[in-house]
């Protein structure tokens, strides 16, 4: 661990001085962690792209600021959910135009579910919808931290870091969105139960 | 304590972040509670799922893609200049405004300010170019503006002195107040005659009379309707008569509900009170429809009319503005989408002929129908249910099925289900599972084509799902009982109808798009003319029995 943590901060080091290939090997680091984020905040895979990218870039062009010593995942996870605000604030003022939702880019299926039974596949992705779309509907300062608590797995501190909040806060708001996601999933949850 | 407080104290319980005491509390509370243990295992469950939920793999592209944007980048100096230049510069002008602010205030001792009208401050600012010839001229000139600025400061000056230290005489452009509404009357008021629907107006003689004669919003062509319609008639003027506006000798109106209202009585001749009318002013009767006698402002008359929008509407709005999949009027025109699905006839062999379908759907079809037909050659369709097919949720067709609509044992059949999505996207269809529990022999493993793997093949024991990249609309095709596994289909890049309907062909069906239906037919041999159906009460769900 403490390897991987020095390694780290070689290669933040390196990036400090402009270093791209140093910043490739971030990128593999933590893709997937900045990916599922802008995925579970958006709910679309290809926005989730795009944004897992612009935050990267956001990422590479600030980090001369990023202080030694504090922890570069939860800087780099304030940075992805700043983008994923923006982006969210962004199509309330201009929904996207009609076509990107024609597209089947935006609109592809869910990966195919390794489970034999269609039945089976039918329920998983009928449970994926669900959550996504309640999920979607939280407002945003209940909808971070429940990403980053329940899906993400941060802890209290590190929610609270990422939303520049503090720890009670980050408490209240994760137990009104849980409730609130109660609330919109309670008709399915023998669905839910089911999965 | 009370059950909305211990609902509040879920998540930290569940956390395990409570302490002892409070923890105590809350499990007597859940032990002694009726409603609170569902709750909390509710919360349970889904915080659970939640957490289960397994991570999406980032793609494969992202460490590329960023890398390319971050080649892409402006180069650097200019974010160096956009990060030091511009502050830099809007602070050297906030210190040059501030200087050029203050500096009056702070060079002016306080003693010199009191006695600067008398000493010729002014003076002696314009006295440092004067040469040394013309200086008593100069002092001359100085002192004729002093005095002009005085008699301007004091009050009950004569007005010819009043109108001579008005500051701005002199400039074009700058008129004292009078001047200027005179000016404004005459200038930017249209002639008399072009005033629609007002008689000629005197010229206006002094700045007194354009204050009477100017309308409150003098500047404006158009005074308001209602205003000038519940102005009397005018009286003939005995200079010239008043030429009414085309509009005005128009038909008279037709009764209109705006009549009724008390304004609208004014209108039709009822006895109002007229408004004091200026002498000479002659106002034409003016000819305007209904609605705008109700006063409704220029803007609001021209503004399009406001639909109601339907609750439908409203929600796809809201899914759009959250990026979710949501409904909208397609780019293509179309508003269908028909899916094949292929199903064996095993289930149909069961006890009570009942078959079960599973349709999953990310829109709402109101209008859907699922038909059976036999995978063979000139089958023709049965269908067997109609009715409204809901969004997302899974929908599961219980069919009756009945001895016409059965085939002989194990033969397999097609199962047509097609509607009109409302938002115009295909919708996925499962096949039943056979009797064994298996699932069909096409539900495999579901393949995609992405634009950018097109051309491609796609091969499995498979549910193909082909993509028209023309008119942006997702096509998914199951592919039928009968086909061969594994087989090869070539997709065009760019899958406009023509090349759907070639990809198609290959694989023995025939692509007919037609006016608000498409058709997926096989194509050899021919297909034997689809059995006229019942017509259906329309809005009405409704079950078939083949």
């Amino acid at each position: 661990m403490q390897e991987a943590l020095a390694g780290e901060s070689l290669l933040i080091e390196r990036c400090q001085q402009g270093d791209t290939i140093a910043f490739d090997r971030l990128v593999e680091r933590h893709g997937q962690w900045v990916y599922n984020l802008a995925y579970r905040m958006i709910g679309d895979r290809e926005e989730a792209h795009d944004i897992a990218q612009e935050a990267f870039v956001r990422a590479f062009a600030a980090i001369k600021g990023f202080r030694r010593g504090s922890s570069f995942a939860t800087w780099l996870y304030r940075v992805t959910a700043n983008v994923c605000l923006d982006e969210i604030k962004r199509r309330r003022r201009r929904p996207a135009p009609a076509t990107s939702f024609l597209s089947g880019e935006n609109q592809r299926p869910d990966p195919p579910d390794p489970a034999p039974d269609v039945a089976q596949r039918v329920e998983a992705i009928e449970r994926r919808e669900l959550v996504r779309r309640a999920i979607a509907s939280l407002p945003l300062h209940h909808r971070l931290p429940l990403v980053l608590c329940e899906l993400q797995g941060c802890s209290y501190d590190e929610v609270a870091a990422i939303m520049k909040t503090n720890v009670g806060t980050v408490k209240s708001r994760l137990n009104r969105a849980r409730l609130a996601l109660k609330k919109a999933l309670e008709p399915h949850l023998e669905l839910l139960r089911g999965g | 304590m009370r059950c909305d407080h211990v609902i509040e104290l879920f998540t930290r319980y569940r956390d395990g972040d409570l302490d002892a005491p409070t923890r105590q509390q809350v499990e007597a509370h859940l032990a002694a509670c009726a409603r609170c243990p569902g709750e909390f295992a509710s919360l349970d469950a889904i915080c659970t799922y939640l957490r289960e939920l397994r991570p999406e793999p980032a793609p494969a592209t992202l460490v590329r893609d960023v890398r390319a944007r971050l080649a892409a980048r402006p180069e650097r100096p200019r974010a160096v200049l956009l990060r030091w230049a511009l502050p830099a510069a809007a602070a050297a002008a906030l210190v040059v405004v501030a200087f050029g602010v203050l500096s009056p205030i702070l060079s002016r001792p306080r003693e010199a300010a009191r006695k600067a009208p008398e000493r010729g401050m002014a003076l002696r600012i314009d006295l440092s170019h004067v040469k040394p010839q013309d200086l008593d001229a100069a002092r001359r000139k100085a002192a004729e503006a002093k005095a002009q600025m005085l008699r301007a400061a004091r009050p009950g000056q004569p007005p010819s002195a009043a109108k001579a230290s008005q500051p701005g005489v002199g400039i074009p452009g700058v008129y004292p107040a009078p001047a200027a509404k005179e000016r404004i009357t005459r200038e930017l008021l249209p002639p008399p005659g072009k005033q629609r629907g007002i008689g000629p107006v005197p010229a206006p003689t002094g700045a007194k009379k354009a204050k009477e004669e100017a309308p409150p919003s003098a500047p404006t062509t158009e005074p308001p309707a209602d205003r000038l319609a519940s102005r009397p008639a005018p009286a003939a003027s005995p200079a010239k008569p008043p030429a009414p506006p085309p509009h005005a000798a128009a038909a008279p109106l037709p009764p209109s509900p705006s009549r009724e209202s008390p304004r609208g009585r004014a209108q039709a001749g009822a006895p109002t009170t007229p408004k004091a009318e200026e002498p000479g002013r002659k106002v034409a009767p003016l000819a305007v429809p209904g609605p705008e006698v109700e006063g409704r402002s220029r803007a609001a008359r021209e503004a399009p009319a406001l639909k109601a929008v339907p609750q439908a509407e409203a929600d796809r709005m809201r899914d759009l503005a959250y990026g979710g999949r949501g409904g909208y009027e397609g780019a293509s025109g179309r508003r269908q989408s028909q899916v094949i699905v292929s199903a064996q006839a095993t289930p149909m062999q069961r006890a009570g002929g009942s078959l079960t379908l599973q349709v999953t759907t990310d829109q709402e079809v109101p209008d859907a129908r699922v038909a059976l037909r036999p995978a063979r050659p000139g089958g023709r369709e049965t269908p067997v249910w109609q009715g409204k097919l809901n969004r997302s949720l899974s929908n599961s067709l219980d069919i009756p099925v009945g001895p016409s609509a059965a085939m002989p044992g194990g033969s397999p059949q097609e199962l047509i289900v097609s509607g009109s999505p409302l938002n115009r996207q295909a919708f996925y269809l499962f096949s039943p599972s056979t009797a064994a529990g298996e699932p069909g022999p096409l539900m495999g493993t579901a393949d995609r084509l992405k634009p950018k793997h097109a051309p491609g093949t796609v091969s499995g024991t498979w549910v193909s799902i082909l993509q028209t990249m023309a008119s942006k609309r997702n096509l998914y095709i199951l592919a039928p009982a009968g086909f061969p596994i594994g087989q090869r289909v070539r997709v065009a890049p760019d899958l406009s109808d023509e090349s759907l309907a070639h990809a198609l062909k290959r694989i023995g069906y025939e692509f007919r798009p037609q006016e608000g239906a498409m058709t997926i037919e096989p194509s050899t041999p021919a297909a034997a003319p689809p059995r006229p159906t019942r017509p259906l009460p329309p809005g009405r769900a409704r079950r078939w029995r083949g």
